[in-house]
């Protein structure tokens, strides 16, 4: 093994450890669904829905993790923060996107129309949530994440400039599109991750 | 003969206990199971390394039990994370000597 090992390619692939088994998308797309699907129940409970779902959410994937991840390739935990762009960055980043989109509703004219605020409120998702998949892309280093923050603006754009605010069907979708694909990427990612790490029941073995 | 030439940490210079200080600089702990796959080292040389690197001071080892299946695990101390830190920069000075 000495002397034509990877260094850097180790260093990158305990990097990415945590993100190899798709538990993070499909958690991320189970939110995003509880979102959308809040929004069509209740507008007004999806802010206290997202705080339950997250604080709790964790959890469950936490024990996931100690049944299907850790028997397979061990237990490790990550860096709380060893990236340039630390999670005040990313806090600062959701509230100056909250700032901008006042400023675009503004500048439309209807800062006191509930109609303005439905139709930019895919806008307000997209641009809040690129902000947690760009941080996460920068954590994880793995071009699937940016896609995704940069297709949740896109998204949000679209969804702000064709829709009629007449409810929260944008923000629905915007929701809904995200999670579908995230689901996808992490079904999949969790397959082959099952497909190519066995149970290794005890250290060494 | 320059500075840079000056030996490095023979400790870390060794291919196979570089690349268990890089993976647990990687994370913040890790287990014997999660260094064996990531390094791709076998028990017995994980096992003669990692106490290697426990006598220098630069992982700190900590053995405990997850139902009645035994877990060690490992962690970078302060001291590893400097002499990492400080043979990274030795070889960079070294390799950025070169034509």
């Amino acid at each position: 093994m000495a002397g034509n090992m990877d260094i850097a390619g180790i260093d990158r692939k305990a990097r990415t450890a945590g993100y190899a088994d798709g538990l993070l998308e499909l958690f991320a797309a189970a939110v995003l669904m509880i979102l959308a699907l809040g929004w069509i129940a209740n507008p007004a409970f999806v802010g206290i829905l997202a705080a339950f779902v997250v604080l709790f959410g964790w959890r469950v994937v936490d024990r996931v993790k100690a049944r299907v991840t850790y028997p397979r390739i061990g237990y490790f935990r990550e860096r709380e923060d060893d990236t340039s762009t630390n999670p005040r960055g990313m806090l600062l980043f959701i509230a100056g996107s909250f700032v901008l989109v006042v400023v675009v509703v503004w500048l439309s004219g209807g800062i006191a129309d509930p109609v303005e605020w439905r139709r930019a409120a895919p806008l307000m998702s997209g641009i809040s949530l690129s902000g947690g998949f760009w941080y996460l892309s920068d954590k994880s280093g793995l071009i699937r994440h940016r896609f995704v923050a940069v297709a949740s603006v896109l998204g949000g754009l679209g969804l702000w400039l064709f829709g009629s605010g007449n409810d929260y069907t944008g923000v629905v979708l915007h929701l809904a599109g995200l999670a579908v694909p995230l689901a996808l990427l992490g079904a999949w990612s969790l397959l082959r991750f099952l497909r190519t790490n066995p149970v290794r029941r005890a250290e060494g073995q | 003969m320059s500075d840079v030439f000056v030996d490095p940490d023979r400790l870390i210079h060794e291919p196979n206990r570089l690349a268990l200080l890089v993976v647990l600089n990687a994370v913040e702990e890790a287990d014997f199971l999660f260094l064996m796959e990531q390094t791709g080292l076998t028990k017995g040389n994980l096992s003669s390394h990692s106490a290697k690197l426990e006598a220098a001071g630069y992982v700190e080892v900590e053995k405990t039990f997850v139902g009645k299946i035994p877990r060690t695990v490992y962690r970078l101390t302060e001291a590893g994370v400097q002499a990492l830190r400080r043979y990274r920069e030795h070889m960079s000075g070294v390799l950025g000597s070169l034509d």
